[in-house]
């Protein structure tokens, strides 16, 4: 241990000396420029000067003479200029009478009507005091008829609602010769997001009680590692590779495209509310062709929450969503047609609920 | 090792519940819908013979304003139209009735043969290009063809929403003239929708609160005619009456039927006490159902004709109570601010409707039987009177406006709390109270 110690302090010593003698944080001076100077005395710093002093006065000016002036006025005579004697006019003893001129023919002009209306000022604007209300309460949105997850706002009044909802035209690349009549698009549908009844219509929006909290889920127990559970494990091994090997092939769905699918569906999915049928939950099966359209018929899996009747209800309510929503095909990726040709598609409107 | 071990178990639980995410169907789960109303088209019923022509389009168009004033169904106006339903028994073209974006179709034709009437009609799921039900056929005269056109679009919404519908009912009600100081009140009948008015009774006393009973012939009211209030009963189709209950030196009103029709639910005051009573109605007999030193009124049966709804102030606010049938200690369901009467049990046995007045309004709402879940519906100066409609899904009351030419009119509410509309009346009305589906 010691001749470490030793060898340690040795390199140490030699790394100290190495860094004050060897010059490690030594460096070239920066580069700098060479002007060359020259050594001048008094006598010729004041030569040099020299040309530069102020002009002196020049009192060597040309006196002004002054102008001869003679004592005789002079000559002040007038002549008459005989191209002016015109002579005194000739008078006429019977001069004619002035006439009267005849104004018979002429009318008198009439005066012409004018209304002395005095322009139209906007009156100005008085001067007024803001009161600002002491209780303001929020803005309530426009009671509409459609309920949806996603509030529209009401379109323009002069913009078309049609019954028939039309996608706006887009230019088609790859049939550019077919010359086709522009559509009207029609305009989304207003929507709030939940109903406002009469007695909701002053009422704050503010939520006046949060729901409790949900308890944090006890902790989970350690693992029994035992025999016991060997065997499971093994099972689940063979249940895993088993389902793998069933599973389609191909990346899965991403959560994107599920959730789009998920919202086409539920755009078309209509609550009745008020009704027995808002208490059932239920499962269908859909089978999708690779255009994304409905293939074969829309069958009930299972449904729980109510009488037969309200059971076909919900039913009847889910399987219009997926038909009508279908449209043209649910753009879905088809790359990944194996993950979507079979869905299962759960409608739960407890949410939607009366409360 | 064990630590290893079970780190290899878990991986494999992990890839286990990896695989089975990504194998069998695609899974997704909708939980939030669209609240709108259903688009449907109804075309006129196609006549089958010269002399039907006009029904046809008056059946349509009464099936129509039924639906549409639901406040859950749309019609899609006929010029929208692509295909026309000129036979019966033709098919239906699905692709036209999608485009226009109908999801229900009612098709119907109608004959006529002296003086009777035949109407039939079905009803399609245009997008599932299938009939709902089969068809159906109904019979009668031809003054009777609005309650036929009632009768199809209780059908039509049977079909649809999978519910009893409330159009073939009518209302009992206590019709209103003259200024308020003045007013002349009396007992008038009408279809739901306020068509086909008939008065029960003149105007000569005052007459309030008309019950119907549950086969809907019979009324019970409360008048005036001997200085004090009175509980009367009257058949409806012969127009003849009776007192209930004639005792001197009481007071009897707010009368109710119970479920099967054969006692009355009603409050009487005796010795400056009013409590409920049960009275069998072709005996006579009563049976006294509370004691208490405040006002008990306002009785409703539950459907099933177990327990009693009714108002107190026993608390010294007037609140409602459920008691059994059979009456005993009662049980307070209401806690709100403010004041609760008029409760109404549902038809469907599910909620109460109740009149709330609370911060100087009046308000219709409706909770659960144990009095969770209040809602209030409406809101106003002065709203009262709650009745159910026969499936339970509609609330008709009574909305008085404020002031000295202030008038009471009749108003439906749905019970979600949309759709409030007024009943077209000429006139004033209050305490309406709806009939059976008939």
């Amino acid at each position: 241990m010691h001749i470490g110690h030793y060898i340690s302090g040795a390199g140490h010593v030699g790394l100290i000396g190495l860094v004050f003698f060897g010059g490690v944080f030594q460096s070239d001076p920066p580069p700098f420029e060479v002007t060359g100077v020259s050594v001048v005395t008094t006598e010729e710093f004041d030569a040099l000067r020299a040309g530069e002093h102020s002009p002196l006065p020049n009192t060597d000016v040309d006196i002004p003479v002054a102008p001869n002036l003679s004592d005789t006025a002079p000559d002040m005579t007038s002549s008459v200029d005989p191209d002016l004697d015109q002579g005194a006019p000739d008078a006429t003893e019977n001069a004619p009478p002035d006439e009267t001129p005849d104004l018979s023919d002429l009318t008198a002009p009439q005066p012409s009507e004018v209304t002395d209306t005095s322009p139209t000022l906007a009156p100005p604007e008085p001067e007024m005091a803001v009161l600002i209300p002491r209780d303001t309460t929020r803005p309530m949105a426009r009671p509409e008829t459609r309920v949806a997850p996603d509030p529209v706002a009401a379109p323009e009044p002069d913009t078309k609602i049609d019954d028939i909802q039309r996608d706006a035209t887009t230019p088609d690349q790859s049939a550019s010769e077919t010359v086709q009549d522009a559509q009207e698009a029609t305009a989304p549908e207003a929507a709030t997001t939940e109903i406002v009844t009469e007695a909701k219509e002053q009422v704050a929006l503010a939520p006046r009680a949060s729901v409790r909290p949900v308890l944090r889920p006890p902790q989970r127990t350690r693992a029994d590692t035992s025999n016991k559970a060997k065997a499971g494990a093994d099972a689940a091994v063979a249940a895993a590779l088993a389902e793998e090997a069933a599973a389609p092939s191909g990346p899965p769905l991403t959560r994107g495209e599920k959730d789009a699918l998920r919202v086409s569906v539920q755009n078309c999915w209509v609550v009745d509310v008020g009704s027995q049928a808002a208490n059932v939950t239920v499962t269908v099966a859909v089978t999708l062709d690779q255009e994304g359209k409905v293939a074969g018929p829309v069958t009930m899996l299972e449904a729980s929450g109510g009488d037969d009747q309200a059971i076909q209800t919900a039913f009847g309510a889910a399987r219009r969503a997926v038909l009508r929503c279908q449209r043209g095909g649910y753009k879905l990726p088809i790359e990944k047609y194996d993950h979507w040709r079979e869905i299962e598609i759960t409608f739960n409107p407890e949410k939607m609920r009366l409360k | 090792m064990m630590r290893l071990f079970a780190t290899l178990l878990a991986g494999l639980m992990v890839l286990g519940q990896l695989a089975a995410a990504q194998s069998g169907p695609l899974r997704i789960e909708i939980t939030e819908g669209v609240i709108e109303p259903l688009p449907y088209a109804v075309p006129d019923f196609v006549a089958e013979d010269g002399g039907a022509k006009d029904y046809g389009a008056q059946l349509a168009r009464v099936i129509a304003e039924d639906l549409n004033g639901t406040g859950l169904f749309r019609e899609i106006p006929a010029k929208a139209h692509i295909s026309q339903i000129t036979n019966f028994a033709s098919p239906v073209q699905f692709a036209d009735w999608k485009a226009v974006n109908a999801q229900a179709l009612v098709t119907g034709a109608v004959s006529v043969s002296g003086n009777n009437l035949e109407v039939k009609f079905r009803v399609y799921d245009v997008f599932a290009g299938q009939e709902l039900g089969n068809g159906l056929r109904f019979k009668g005269t031809t003054e009777g063809w609005r309650r036929m056109a009632h009768k199809v679009a209780d059908a039509v919404y049977s079909r649809i929403t999978g519910e009893g519908g409330y159009f073939d009912s009518r209302v009992v009600f206590v019709s209103e003239t003259g200024p308020k100081n003045d007013r002349k009140k009396r007992l008038a009948i009408m279809d739901y929708d306020g068509a086909g008015l008939q008065y029960l009774t003149d105007s000569s006393t005052i007459v309030l609160a008309p019950r119907f009973s549950p086969k809907g012939d019979k009324v019970l009211y409360t008048s005036y005619e001997t200085g004090f209030p009175r509980v009367f009963i009257l058949d409806v189709g012969s127009v003849k009456r009776r007192a209930l209950e004639d005792q001197d030196g009481t007071m009897s009103f707010a009368p109710r039927f119970s479920p099967d029709g054969k006692s009355v639910l009603m409050s009487i005051t005796q010795g400056g006490n009013t409590d409920i009573y049960r009275m069998d109605i072709s005996s006579g007999r009563q049976t006294q159902l509370t004691n208490s030193p405040g006002i008990d009124t306002a009785p409703s049966y539950s459907p099933d004709g177990s327990k009693i709804v009714f108002e107190s102030d026993r608390s010294g606010n007037q609140q409602l109570y459920v008691m059994s049938a059979k009456g005993g200690e009662p049980t307070r369901i209401s806690f709100g601010q403010g004041r609760y009467g008029t409760p109404v049990w549902s038809p469907r046995g599910d909620l109460i409707a109740f009149t709330k007045q609370n911060k100087g309004r009046f308000h219709i709402g409706v909770m659960r039987t144990d009095g969770s879940e209040e809602r209030l519906l409406t809101a106003s100066f002065l709203d009262e009177g709650p009745t159910w409609a026969p499936n339970g899904r509609v609330i008709m009351f009574t909305r008085e406006t404020q002031g000295a030419k202030g008038s009471s009119s009749l108003y439906s509410v749905d019970v979600s709390g949309r759709n409030l509309k007024k009943i077209r009346l000429n006139g004033g009305a209050s305490d309406p109270s709806w009939s059976p589906l008939q």
